[in-house]
């Protein structure tokens, strides 16, 4: 397992990529899974930035193989619980005239995971996506 | 690392991975550009949600002055994210 630790920033994505890429390339991570996971885990980081700008400053990230697997997952401490698995699917068929950015995010994580977990504990959320390689 | 050249005639080449990052700094850029825009998506690696909502407040603001916006030469991968987002069904793709 490797573990990097992340400031409560956008301006942390480059180095969450670069973290993430010398993951994929140690790990022979095939690069449309390398896309998912970066699409998923960008999502699930700028969210936890822009919607818990209460909580500690700095965000871990943890990435790990297990068998044809990869599990990422990204912990947020002192913060308010929001399980984001539940979040409203976001109406694809609506017209261009109503359709607002925003509300994409995590609809696009369910997309391209093949598991997405929240678990809440003393005021630390985790997010844990599960990416098949095989998928 | 992302880029975005404006040529005249409204082309724009996108090129590199376009995040939440990059989607900020781009916004202005493409604010600025009036009339009938093609983005050519040949060398644009990655796209993210921030980049949709840039392509989703481009298309309204154009849509709204009698004008669209054109993707065209999308790779597979970033092809697969804006038909995620149902954006294939409003935005102009080739």
């Amino acid at each position: 397992m490797e573990e990097c630790r992340l400031s409560r920033s956008i301006g942390s994505l480059e180095g969450m990529f670069t973290f993430l890429d010398g993951f994929v390339a140690r790990n022979g991570v095939p690069e449309d899974a390398a896309f998912d996971l970066r699409l998923a885990l960008e999502e699930l980081f700028t969210n936890m930035v822009k919607y818990h700008p209460e909580g500690a400053d700095q965000i871990h990230m943890r990435l790990e193989r297990r068998g044809g697997n990869v599990l990422a997952t990204l912990q947020d401490f002192d913060v308010e619980s929001f399980d984001v698995t539940t979040a409203p699917r976001p109406d694809l068929d609506a017209p261009v005239e109503s359709r607002r950015p925003g509300g994409m995010g995590l609809h696009l994580v369910r997309c391209v995971t093949d598991d997405f977990r929240y678990e809440y504990r003393d005021r630390s959320s985790t997010i844990t996506v599960t990416k098949r390689l095989d998928s | 690392m992302f880029s975005m050249e404006v040529e005249p005639g409204g082309l724009v080449r996108l090129a590199g991975r376009l995040d939440a990052a990059e989607a900020d700094r781009a916004t202005a850029d493409l604010a600025a550009i009036d009339g009938a825009v093609t983005l050519d998506c040949s060398r644009l690696e990655y796209v993210s949600s921030a980049g949709l909502s840039l392509m989703l407040i481009m298309h309204k603001r154009l849509l709204a002055n009698g004008h669209a916006l054109r993707l065209v030469n999308l790779q597979p991968l970033v092809r697969n994210v804006i038909n995620y987002a149902g954006l294939n069904r409003i935005l102009q793709i080739e």
